[in-house]
């Protein structure tokens, strides 16, 4: 025999290996055995999460301690709004009712815990400890206090993966809550956001608030998405983009919503 | 068995260290690190380089958003240039393996975003200033956890270098 027959096992077991998995990439089933994985290091993920939480509460405890002080103060002026703003909410239902309007759509949310931050260059993700099991369905779309987070990408049975708004391969339709302007929020390589076919004559301006304008029905409407920082013209010259800061700050996320039907 | 743990544990401290700072970037990457480091001193021994880099990869391919598969083949394709490296440099001074590592990191990242299009995945944006520096971070990151990993398997007698 010219060639030994366990290297010759080995070598056909990488060939096929390479085929199973080229053939395979994109099947439902390789996205199942994932978030299997996913599902069987939730724990493991929990204690780490729990670990660098309770070293980051012992580091930075000093800046912690004042952040209290300053959020407390806030707390109570916040509660003195609050029942302000449910005043004229209860006189904005009675309006409604009388001019007879449709209430506007309200959106039931789940709210889970990040116990996994990836933020690799090519795809950023979180890792969530709510699944199936509690109701999490695929391309929901997930939340934050501040905004607009992503979507759920792949969902196990106990834990889901989300991507981010600002992933390269998401794309969210928006519009300018000044103008009334849509176009679609897209990300980049780079980690930012960027807002795309816009017409050459728009009138966004840097500091402009853009949400969610739920043409899709993908998101719901009006979730705050970020603010326009910069605008430029398209490299081909047939309409203008702008640069977002996005309402959420991503890398310190620790819960979010994820909308449910 | 304590290669399949040391990778498992060097996977979790990643998320611990990505956690503790909450930074928008990857300050490293450990399953390629060990790869690479493995490839390196073990590049005689295929079956145990190939074994690793198959293991990494899909692992690394479990725990991304990207097509299942392409971390498994740009692994295997760096294990082939850190070969073809080994052959070629001293290897008797390990200070050379974390020149490798830099340059692998980079590597990787460049041959991961050619290879997704292959796969099915596409993608319409280009590269830009931002995605090369933090390219330039994590193999800086990477590089830096490669001299701590080798010290550490000195000191311990791990596998990983012997």
């Amino acid at each position: 025999m010219f060639f030994p027959k366990i290297k010759l096992i080995a070598v056909l077991s990488i060939v096929f290996l390479i085929f199973f998995v080229f053939f395979h990439s994109s099947q439902s089933f390789t996205a199942n055995s994932r978030s299997l994985f996913v599902d069987l290091n939730k724990l493991p993920l929990i204690f780490v999460s729990f670990l660098s939480h309770e070293a980051r509460a012992v580091v930075f405890f000093h800046k912690s301690y004042w952040q209290n002080k300053r959020l407390l103060i806030e707390n109570e002026a916040l509660k003195t709004q609050l029942l302000r703003y449910k005043d004229e909410e209860a006189e904005n239902v009675r309006l409604r009712q009388l001019l007879d309007l449709k209430a506007r759509s309200t959106y039931h949310t789940i709210t889970a815990r990040v116990i996994g931050k990836d933020f690799y260059s090519l795809r950023a993700y979180l890792i969530i400890d709510k699944g199936r099991m509690s109701g999490v369905k695929k391309y929901a779309p997930v939340l934050a206090s501040a905004g607009l987070v992503g979507k759920i990408f792949e969902v196990g049975l106990y834990s889901s993966k989300v991507i981010l708004i600002n992933d390269p391969d998401l794309s969210v339709p928006v519009l300018n809550a000044r103008t009334r302007e849509h176009g679609l929020v897209c990300g980049t390589l780079d980690g930012k956001s960027k807002l795309r076919y816009l017409d050459l004559e728009s009138d966004i301006r840097p500091n402009d608030e853009i949400v969610s304008s739920g043409l899709n029905m993908s998101y719901p409407e009006g979730i705050k998405i970020g603010i326009v920082k910069a605008v430029a013209t398209e490299s081909s010259g047939l309409g203008k983009f702008a640069i977002l800061e996005l309402a959420v700050k991503i890398s310190s996320l620790e819960v979010v919503l994820i909308v449910t039907p | 068995m304590d290669m399949i743990l040391l990778t498992f544990v060097l996977l979790f401290l990643k998320f611990a260290f990505t956690n503790f700072f909450s930074l928008p970037f990857s300050f490293f990457d450990p399953l390629l690190c060990i790869v690479i480091i493995y490839t390196f001193f073990h590049s005689l021994d295929f079956f145990a380089f190939a074994a690793l880099a198959i293991f990494c990869g899909i692992l690394r391919d479990v725990f991304s958003l990207d097509v299942f598969g392409v971390y498994f083949f740009s692994f295997m394709l760096c294990t082939l240039a850190v070969v073809f490296v080994a052959r070629l440099v001293n290897r008797d001074n390990w200070l050379i393996v974390l020149p490798i590592v830099f340059l692998c990191v980079l590597f990787n990242n460049f041959l991961a975003m050619f290879l997704k299009p292959l796969l099915g995945s596409f993608s319409s944006e280009g590269i830009s200033g931002w995605f090369l520096i933090r390219n330039f971070i994590e193999a800086l990151g990477t590089t830096a956890l490669a001299y701590c990993l080798i010290i550490f398997s000195k000191k311990c007698d791990l596998k990983l270098i012997r």
